[in-house]
Order: structure tokens, then sequence, then C-alpha cells
């Protein structure tokens, strides 16, 4: 096995991969560290002894034969964002596949759990699929449907992709090292298609007019935390001072004040109206430092848009 | 959820998460777990859960710093600290 991978889900693959009765041929993956996200792909791979190239590589042709030279029988790409070449795709015997965390065709591209909390999506799955050249295009090998809860967060969700996903991949070599012939190919739907890219929904900014259930749910798509977000987090402004609002929870509470005004504040949370329900905002962030919504804002004021 | 835990007591139970909830061995308690791949962000969010159940203490993401949680010996300091401190319910 060639693993491409990063972040912490290609820890866990690696970790799972390490520990199954799969021979891992080496690992591909960044030597990037930041603070707030801890061991890396490159770190574990280097504790296990495994061989282990820089992303430059998949760009290389010429790194196919290598990757033939070592007998590669399955790729495995786990969250690596590198576009990988086509004639490496080709190298392994049996194939190259990825582990995308949403359902194909309809979350194809990036932050796939945060866009499906952000449109209201009732369920979400993890998908391990082919891989062709272009992204998230490939026949579907294994698929995990997951429910969605009430509350959850870019990182809850993530977190699920995960725990579902590794045992997919362990899944896939098993069949593949019995039977290469018998792992699904079952072909996408092109017309069903949507690819989201490195953009942010509504430019990272709230809207207090919207319903209050769009507010929250934009807020708990953008909820990594304590992990950094890929979107950051959402934006406002008080005073015409841009504040990010960290945590918001719908309250059912009807509300007919003017979309964005302050109303009871109570312990840590302050009572923000929406469209049509007050929002309960209990985090924020202001220049840079993480406070109660309590502490800042105060019954009467308002918050405009970001 | 008992007082005054020692800190070796600590430090064992910390292993026990890496060792039955993450399935990964720790040799020593100043084994460094990032540089060893064993504390990746996802594994860090479910040892903050274990560290609120387990011992009550709740960590401030405001507080939040990946080098308290570098080896078992500095996440039973962590603990410890906040737990005597009386501040370990931060908000999370």
């Amino acid at each position: 096995v060639l693993l491409v991978a990063e972040d912490a889900a290609g820890v866990q693959a690696l970790r799972a991969i390490a520990a199954s009765r799969h021979r891992l041929g080496g690992v591909i993956a960044s030597g990037q560290h930041d603070a707030r996200r801890g061991a890396t792909v490159r770190d574990l791979a280097m504790t296990l002894g495994c061989p282990v190239w820089p992303p430059e590589v998949v760009r290389d042709p010429q790194f196919g034969q290598a990757l033939r030279d070592i007998g590669i029988d399955v790729l495995l790409n786990v969250y690596s964002l590198q576009v990988i070449a086509p004639a490496l795709l080709q190298a392994p015997a049996i194939g190259a596949f990825n582990l995308h965390p949403g359902p194909l065709p309809e979350y194809a591209g990036l932050n796939a759990p945060s866009w499906a909390i952000y449109n209201g999506e009732q369920c979400h799955a993890v998908t391990l699929h082919w891989m062709e050249a272009e992204i998230d295009t490939g026949a579907i090998a294994y698929r995990q449907r997951l429910e969605m809860a009430e509350d959850e967060t870019g990182l809850t969700l993530s977190v699920k992709c995960v725990q579902a996903g590794i045992p997919l991949l362990l899944q896939l070599l098993d069949v593949a090292a019995r039977d290469p012939g018998a792992i699904p190919r079952a072909a996408q739907d092109r017309t069903r298609r949507r690819y989201f890219g490195k953009e942010v929904p509504e430019r990272g900014c709230l809207s207090w007019p919207q319903p209050a259930h769009s507010v929250v749910r934009f807020v708990r798509a953008c909820d990594y935390l304590p992990l950094p977000s890929p979107w950051g987090h959402p934006g406002a402004r008080l005073d015409g001072q841009p504040l990010r609002v960290l945590k918001a929870f719908r309250t059912w509470r009807p509300c007919i004040a003017p979309a964005g005004k302050v109303g009871e504040v109570a312990g840590a949370r302050a009572l923000v109206a929406a469209a049509d329900e007050w929002v309960a905002l209990e985090r924020l962030e202001l220049a840079g430092r993480s406070v109660n919504a309590a502490e800042v804002l105060t019954s009467g004021c308002r918050l405009e848009n970001g | 959820m008992a007082d005054d835990i020692p800190d070796l007591a600590l430090q064992e139970g910390i292993r026990s998460f890496f060792r039955e909830g993450l399935h990964a061995t720790v040799p020593a308690a100043d084994t460094d777990l990032i540089a060893t791949g064993v504390l990746d962000s996802l594994a860090l969010v479910e040892l903050l859960l274990q560290i609120e159940t387990q011992y009550g203490v709740r960590v401030s993401l405001d507080k939040l710093d990946f080098d308290d949680f570098r080896s078992v010996a500095r996440i039973a300091r962590f603990v410890a600290r906040e737990r005597n401190s009386g501040d370990g319910a931060g908000a999370g």
C-alpha cells in the first residue's frame, strides 16, 4: 500500500493500516507542522520506520516507475489535496482510491462537512472512490451513510467522517487482498455533481435578516473548535467594530424585534434578533480575544451584518 | 471523580486512555506524543472529552496549548493544575 495522506484523518489511517496485516510500501506526506494541529502523518510514518516521500513527487510522472518497482498494489489518498499525476494513478497494480468526507457526486471538492451543515442536510456520507484525473469523479467503491445530529458542527461531522472512513479503507484492502475483481465500481451520476471550491458562503459574513436556523447553521458549519476552522468564523459588526461568532444556538423563541437587535442578556449568552426567532450567541471573538457574548453585548444594542 | 488524584495515578489514567481509546502505546511518561505521531488533532479532541468526563476539567479554548499535551507527564501536570486552580470549568 502507498498512502498519500495529511491531517488527523491521515494519521489515523496510517495507524490503522500499520496495525493491519497489509504491508505499507511507503507514505507521501508533507512535513508541515501547525502548532494547533498536533501530530502529522510524517511524524507517525517516521516513528513507524516507513519510507516517506514529500508531496511534490505525486506530480512527477516518472515516480510511477518507482511505485511499480516497489510493487505497490493500492494507492490510498486520505485528505491530501495534492493533484496526483495521471501516470501515478495508473501505476498501482490494483488501483488508486480516494477517501472523501462527503457524499458523491453531490458534495465533491473541499469542506464537504461544512457545506452539508450550511445547506441544512439531514444526513451525510463518507465515500471511498476510484481515482481519476478529475477531482472526486471516479467510480464509487464504498460509501457509509452518516446521520447528522441537530447540533452537528463542522468538527463533530468531520470526526464522524474519519471514524466511518477508516473501516472503509480496511475493507477495501481486505477485499483487494482476497479478490481485486470484487472491489465495487459504481459509476457516479455526473448530472448530480456539485463541486465546492475554496469559497466561503456569504463571504464569511452573517446576515441577521435571515431565519434563525440559517444563522445558526452557518455558525455551526464553521465550528471546528478547539481546532482551526477552514472557513474561519462568520463575522458581524458591533458599533462598526468587527467580531466573529464562535458559538450560537437556536432558542425557538419567536421574535419581532429588528434584525440584529440584542435582547435579553443572561449568563454567558446574549439573545440577538434574527428574522423570525431570537438566536442565542454564547461565544464571540473580538479583537483577537475569545469572550462570552454577555461580556460585550448589552440589551438594546444592535449587531450589524458582517 | 475523586479529588486530589496523585500525579502517578493521573499519568496511568491518561496512558490507559491512549492504550484503550486510541490503541496507541506510549512507552514513557515523557514520550513526545506529537513527534511520535500519537496525538493528532482529532485524538486531542477525544482526549479533551476524556479529561472533562474523567477529571471534571473543562479546558478553556482560550487556554488551549498543544504544548500542555505533548507528553503524558505534561497532560497530568495540566490536569492537576487546572483542578487545583479551581478554574477547571473554563468556557468551552
